[in-house]
């Protein structure tokens, strides 16, 4: 029996089938492939990835149309480019080439720490992404996570860095990024309570970023990269706590106990390794490095 | 492994065409001088791929889309000539095609006026459901009928604006709309397509035909979203009022993007301007009248978020509330009642002066649907940011 008939979308003029949707946060990616028979036109390829932002606000669209704008801007061989902001069924929506996947669903697929060439040259393709967006935009990401480091291809360890901007318009105010929805509720406890952050993913953002002021910049964004290298080297993450529960992760990270944690996971590699990563991991955001060429460097001579 | 050529020229056309959307978005949103530096990035790559295909028709056509984008329409139309005498790949003969039409609307914006534009639009009647529609090589957007034969193409000509006035199409829809069979309205339409189809000028049949072959050849982008996208996420009942927030069979919440609201908008007035208005005063010519004028153009503003999702640029959501304060008084066919808009910012209904009791009643729900219909278009060309 042939297969039914795949559900349908506009982007913009052109008519899509969906082969693939997943939803995370505020936002859902669609993967999208023309028809048989389509006339691939321009920019409007076979295959094609598209983000659309959920429960937006009219006023909302303006915002969103600017930080997407910003990422349109960016252009270099690390990072996913937005070709376009388009509409999806009359929807926002930024337009991507779709990539084979993410790092996250290489590491799901390996269950194993990758190797360190494999390591060093992810780190590598990440801090060039994160030095051209400071150097021509000044921008930084936010949200850095495996989920959007997209692989070139998922034999050769390479990723180019997607979603930019977006954390900042979720973490307007009145907006609740995926996370605060959680059952777990950690939000409302104690210990974050009165805080207020860039919204991001709780278990790769830096403990600042939970207190009252905090200084967007390139600090927070190497933070994260820190919690990635731990990540692709031992298999864990270091900021999430051993009962996979996210408020005691955050309880965690705001303590500095996550430290001990990444020590201890890092401890059988060579001092080398293990001084450069807790540097990216320290507590104090003026003592973490953020001069990308020289991180570039390090990351090179290891 | 080198690449050959051609992998090495799909690659930078590839990479133009990304740095010309991203131009493209960059130039709507205002940020013209990033804009210019993408077309910068893209003319630079353009040389390297002339360097590599100098005579190939898709260099031509890379080099007539960036003379395009920054506004060297002459070159632009060059290259295009060039490219479609290079090639008779059918996906480059598509792409050259399609560049030629914008091409044509971006000469006529820049050399003329956009009144001139609307004189020369196209609205039809769809045969079935009688709904004002611009393409009629498209699924009608309320009924999804479209021709599929040359007789039907042919007839579809015939209920347009070029063989009538705006306001005959309006009374054939209202008919279709009550049912009546298109022959029944027009009593001799057999007899003149039946002359058409055999007549020794062929200039329609041309047309018609023309119009089926383009029909064909877009049939594959011929899923429109609307209604999917105007459906209640819960019960999945179709809504069809721009301002609505909650369904009304499930009650639960709506959010409309905003070019949907105003799609939904633009469907309301033009029912309003094809079953309630007064398009044309008795005995006056046969030259449009500026209400007709203004219903095409609402027509197309319409068409074009159903087709392609965009949504009015400055220039026509200027002239929109140009319209508005132009025509001030828009009478309903019976002339009981008005909705005065000469001030787009303060559009009221109003009873014809001595109107009955009867009359105020029979008109009432019309005119307070029309001038609140009326007030969403004059706010959202106004206010509403959506990129264009």
């Amino acid at each position: 029996m042939s297969d039914l008939p795949r559900k349908l979308v506009q982007l913009d003029r052109h008519t899509y089938e969906v082969i693939g949707k997943k939803r995370g946060g505020m936002a859902t990616v669609w993967l999208l492939r023309r028809p048989e028979g389509g006339v691939d036109a321009t920019i409007f390829g076979k295959f094609r990835a598209v983000k659309t932002f959920d429960a937006l606000e009219d006023a909302d669209e303006a915002i969103i149309e600017n930080e997407l704008g910003t990422w349109a801007t960016l252009n270099h061989p690390n990072i996913v480019p937005l070709i376009k902001i388009a509409r999806l069924n009359f929807e926002l929506a930024a337009m991507m080439e779709l990539m084979p996947g993410t790092l996250a669903d290489y590491m799901a697929g390996r269950r194993q720490p990758v190797d360190k060439q494999m390591a060093i040259a992810i780190l590598v393709d990440t801090f060039r992404a994160l030095l051209h967006a400071q150097a021509t935009a000044n921008i930084a990401h936010l949200d850095l996570k495996p989920q959007n480091l997209l692989m070139r291809s998922m034999e050769k360890p390479s990723v180019k860095v997607s979603d930019w901007g977006l954390s900042r318009l979720m973490a307007r105010p009145g907006r609740q990024p995926h996370w605060l929805s959680d059952p777990i509720g950690w939000l409302k406890g104690p210990v974050v309570e009165k805080t207020q952050f860039q919204a991001g993913t709780p278990i790769y953002m830096a403990p600042e970023r939970f207190s009252g002021a905090w200084q967007i910049g390139p600090a927070a964004d190497v933070f994260s990269v820190g919690v990635i290298a731990t990540e692709l080297l031992t298999g864990e993450i270091p900021t999430l706590d051993e009962s996979n529960d996210i408020r005691r992760s955050v309880e965690s990270i705001i303590s500095y106990r996550y430290l001990s944690r990444a020590s201890k996971l890092l401890a059988r590699l060579e001092p080398t390794w293990l001084r450069f990563i807790l540097s990216l991991l320290d507590p104090r955001p003026e003592r973490r490095p953020t001069d990308y060429q020289a991180l570039i460097a390090q990351c090179e001579a290891l | 492994m080198a690449e050959s050529p051609n992998a090495a020229a799909r690659l930078l056309i590839g990479q133009i065409d990304v740095l010309l959307a991203q131009a493209e978005t960059l130039k709507r949103l205002g940020r013209k001088a990033e804009a210019a530096r993408k077309l910068s990035v893209a003319r630079a790559i353009s040389v390297d791929l002339t360097k590599l295909e100098p005579e190939s028709a898709r260099s031509y056509l890379t080099a007539a889309k960036i003379s395009m984008a920054d506004g060297s329409l002459d070159f632009a139309a060059d290259m295009l000539k060039g490219a479609d005498d290079l090639t008779n790949d059918p996906v480059i003969r598509h792409n050259i095609a399609y560049e030629t039409s914008l091409l044509k609307r971006e000469r006529e914006i820049a050399g003329g006026s956009q009144r001139e534009m609307i004189y020369r639009l196209f609205i039809y009647s769809c045969q079935k459901c009688g709904e004002f529609v611009d393409y009629i090589s498209l699924p009608c957007h309320s009924c999804d009928w479209r021709p599929t034969t040359l007789r039907e193409a042919i007839v579809s000509l015939r209920i347009s604006n070029v063989m009538m006035t705006v306001a005959q199409l309006a009374t054939i829809g209202r008919g279709l709309h009550t049912g009546r069979p298109l022959a029944t309205i027009i009593p001799n339409l057999e007899e003149t397509v039946a002359d058409d189809l055999s007549d020794g000028d062929t200039r329609l049949r041309d047309q018609a035909s023309g119009a089926l072959a383009a029909a064909t050849e877009k049939s594959i982008d011929n899923y429109f979203s609307w209604r999917d996208a105007a459906s209640c996420s819960s019960c999945g009942l179709t809504f069809h009022r721009y301002d609505a927030i909650t369904c009304r069979k499930c009650g639960t919440a709506l959010r409309l993007p905003p070019p949907l609201r105003l799609f939904l908008c633009l469907g309301r007035l033009l029912i309003h301007l094809e079953h309630n208005i007064l398009l044309r005063t008795p005995d006056s010519p046969r030259q449009p009248t500026e209400m007709e004028l203004f219903a095409m153009f609402l027509c197309s503003l319409h068409s074009k978020l159903y087709r392609t999702q965009e949504t009015p640029t400055d220039r026509e959501r200027s002239m929109v509330l140009t319209f508005m304060e132009s025509i001030g008084n828009i009478w309903t066919e019976n002339r009981f009642g008005l909705v005065d808009c000469a001030a787009p910012g303060h559009i009221v209904a109003r009873f014809r002066p001595g109107a009955t009791d009867a009359e105020k009643q029979h008109i009432e729900s019309t005119i307070v649907d029309l001038r609140d219909a009326l007030i969403y278009l004059a706010n959202w060309m106004a206010k509403t940011k959506a990129l264009c």
